[in-house]
């Protein structure tokens, strides 16, 4: 994911602190020794909390200038942090989110069982996603509650921590996703106060889960890589709620019944090496958790037909039988993707696997001119003949700009698309699909960008080609 | 055996009726006892329990044992049993139709007692609609009913806020909803993390309550609107209900199994 870093943004803020210090009546005295950040929870309370100057980072596709510190509103205090969350058509991002990460060395947050904030809104809404854990290095120990209920007046939100000895030097402190999907599209603005890791006593221990706490069984093939997701912990509160805190792969310690069959590793990747059973299963702080995945591995995976027509023809994306036309990315990373994408390296070649697809894409690094051609060609393979894959082939016009509507998921601004499926499996066979380039594009096609795939869950695809 | 336990000067208990700031000490004159009765649940892992002292309350009851309470009771290893670290376990259960089981039991017939001291060190189910409870009940039940036999709620628990113990008397005309209740709750700790010892130490005219031998509340004659009927034998019950009309039903987010582990239950009367 790309950083942006807004420097006016920064400025003002500071120039905030400067204001709110001068209004307190404190002063650090010559001897003064600097205080050591290592263990300390606080993140904002009256203003930032040692984080350093260069804290603030908005997600890529998010509207970069949504944060001030708000001097007039604040939970027992006249300060706050304000986003004002965007009309969902705003041109430059149609929802507000960003991290807040320690400059420099991190925080050992061992101590603490929760991140806990004070939260109000311009009208009642549900905040899309809060946490901590996200850095831009790796995001290793991610943590976040979605939907969080908020009102016009104060209301403090607990996040509990699923295992605070993960977190011994962190600097990914708080994040947050807020868009408009409970305001049809309306921006509002959103303040938050008192952002801290707290010593509750009061969180009590989760129901956590792997898999979403069911039983699931993938059949699979030698070589294939399988991302464990579904990683939630439930907690009962004292206040009578129940919050459900999603989490990385971090927080759980995971088994493989037949490490020869199946094996995952710390991140909850099951890697597939032979033909068998494997079940994998957790714990977190030694507690098990709910869920299980059974890998029931059928051996080596059969090759995808191979192609026949004339590298002259085509235009290749992806195929061991073509010349690439052009890079591409094939993990965009699209916020709320749960999808894992993988290239199985099978004896017969290289294969794309999706697993827990809902939405990803084929991001082509440079466009391609496909005005002369009229075909995209497709290889699929399902274990569920019921399976449908969606498939859109996306031009993105002149600009060369990826312009989607973030609520509809349709191109806007100079962008066009051809939706169609792959359907009409038999299971356990490869199918061929050539979808003619027509629709919104057939007469915008010169400038290809992407493929985005919709749905599927589960399936593998091969041979991705356009040609006359 | 012998043990002495200490019970509060009356200007403390004013002052925290009053809610005050709570005494980090409580200053206790003495009160002495000898154990009389007790289930230290020693055995081996999965046995059941010892039926010279405990029987089971079984099925649904009336009207989900009067409070609509959705579970069945049993008395199944998955419900009742030994852990074989000196524990007794009683599971509430969820099956995979959404119907729930889980275990109560009593002393009716076997033990029973007028005046003393009754303790359980208990740890808690928690989640909403869970409703453990350690309590007491008239032996005249029976013959005379309920709420006219009196009822002793030691320690229960809405499982939704797991840092508040109650501790409650019913007796007629304060029975069910109008019964006399008082609460003590945690403010960095939770009842589900843990054991906690829970007690009340009754005599004529007083029914005294202890969370961790912290006195917090002492019901009288002069807090009942109506007859005191605390003054016959009473026997011992334990047991953890779902849903019902005390705390709600549970949600999709309440854990299944719950278990309420209890480490051992004393009773003792005046020396």
């Amino acid at each position: 994911m790309k950083i942006i870093i807004i420097h006016t943004i920064k400025i003002s803020l500071l120039a905030a602190i400067l204001i709110a210090q001068t209004g307190c009546e404190r002063k650090l005295s010559d001897d003064a020794v600097l205080p050591s950040f290592g263990t300390t929870g606080e993140i904002f309370t009256d203003n930032f909390i040692g984080l350093g100057s260069n804290f603030y980072f908005p997600f890529a596709d998010a509207k970069p200038d949504v944060f001030s510190v708000d001097m007039n509103e604040g939970y027992k205090s006249s300060s706050s942090i304000r986003i004002d969350v965007p009309n969902a058509t705003d041109p430059t991002g149609g929802y507000a989110g960003a991290i807040f990460r320690v400059e420099g060395a991190g925080r050992n947050l061992t101590g603490y069982d929760a991140l806990t904030f004070y939260v109000k809104a311009s009208t009642g809404i549900k905040l899309g996603e809060v946490g901590f854990g996200i850095d831009y290095l790796g995001d290793k120990t991610r943590v976040s509650t979605q939907n969080v209920n908020v009102g016009t007046n104060w209301t403090k939100v607990i996040v509990p921590i699923p295992d605070p000895s993960k977190l011994v030097n962190e600097r990914g402190v708080f994040w947050f996703a807020a868009g408009t999907q409970g305001t049809a599209g309306s921006g509002y603005a959103l303040w938050f106060d008192e952002i801290k890791f707290e010593k509750l006593g009061t969180v009590g221990k989760p129901t956590s889960t792997i898999v979403n706490g069911v039983t699931t069984t993938v059949k699979t093939f030698i070589g294939s890589s399988i991302n464990l997701t579904g990683l939630n912990h439930v907690y009962n509160l004292v206040n009578g709620t129940d919050i459900v805190v999603n989490s990385t792969a971090v927080y759980y310690e995971f088994k493989s019944s037949n490490p020869a069959v199946a094996a995952v590793n710390d991140s909850g990747v099951v890697k597939v090496f032979a033909s068998g059973t494997a079940e994998i299963t957790a714990t977190v702080k030694g507690v098990p958790a709910k869920g299980k995945l059974i890998i029931e591995s059928k051996g080596d995976f059969p090759g995808a037909p191979g192609p026949t027509r004339p590298q002259s023809d085509v235009k290749s994306i992806f195929s061991d039988a073509y010349t690439n036309e052009t890079e591409s990315n094939f993990t965009p990373g699209f916020g709320g993707s749960t999808t894992l994408t993988d290239i199985l390296v099978t004896s017969k070649g290289k294969v794309l696997q999706y697993t827990n697809n809902n939405y990803t894409g084929i991001m082509f690094a440079n466009p391609v001119d496909a005005s002369s051609l009229g075909f995209l060609h497709i290889d699929a393979y399902v274990e569920n003949a019921a399976t449908s894959i969606g498939i859109q082939i996306r031009d993105i016009g002149g600009n060369k700009l990826i312009e989607t509507d973030v609520n509809t998921g349709n191109p806007i601004g100079d962008d066009k698309d051809n939706r169609s499926s792959l359907s009409g499996f038999q299971a356990g066979v490869w199918k061929s699909f050539d979808i003619p380039l027509n629709g919104g594009i057939l007469n915008q096609k010169s400038n290809l960008g992407a493929i985005i795939i919709t749905g599927g869950t589960l399936f593998y695809i091969d041979n991705i080609y356009f040609y006359k | 055996m012998n043990k002495t336990f200490k019970t509060i000067l009356f200007a403390t208990l004013v002052a925290i009726m009053a809610g005050c700031d709570i005494e980090p000490k409580q200053t206790l004159p003495d009160r002495s006892y000898e154990l009389v009765w007790s289930d230290e649940f020693d055995g081996d892992s999965g046995t059941a329990l010892n039926a010279a002292k405990w029987a089971y309350d079984l099925g649904t009851g009336q009207n989900g044992w009067g409070n609509n309470e959705l579970q069945t009771y049993t008395n199944k290893p998955e419900n009742i049993s030994l852990d074989g670290k000196g524990h007794l376990k009683i599971t509430a259960l969820k099956d995979g139709s959404g119907q729930y089981t889980s275990a109560r039991i009593n002393t009716d017939g076997i033990y029973s007692q007028q005046y003393g001291r009754f303790e359980a060190r208990i740890k808690t189910p928690t989640g909403t609609g869970m409703w453990p409870a350690f309590w007491m009940l008239g032996s005249n039940r029976k013959t005379v009913g309920w709420p006219q036999c009196g009822e002793i709620d030691i320690m229960e628990q809405r499982g939704k806020f797991s840092n508040i113990t109650l501790s409650t008397v019913h007796g007629p005309g304060y029975a069910g909803g109008l019964a006399l209740s008082k609460s003590y709750g945690l403010q960095n700790d939770r009842f589900d993390n843990d054991f906690n010892l829970y007690a009340a130490e009754w005599g004529e005219n007083y029914v005294d309550f202890f969370v961790n031998d912290y006195l917090f509340a002492r019901i009288t004659p002069q807090d009942t609107p109506n007859e005191w009927v605390f003054d016959q034998p009473f026997y011992l019950l334990l047991n953890v209900a779902v849903g019902g009309n005390f705390g709600g039903p549970p949600n999709n987010n309440t854990p299944f199994p719950g278990t309420m582990t209890i480490d051992y239950v004393r009773a003792y009367k005046d020396k």
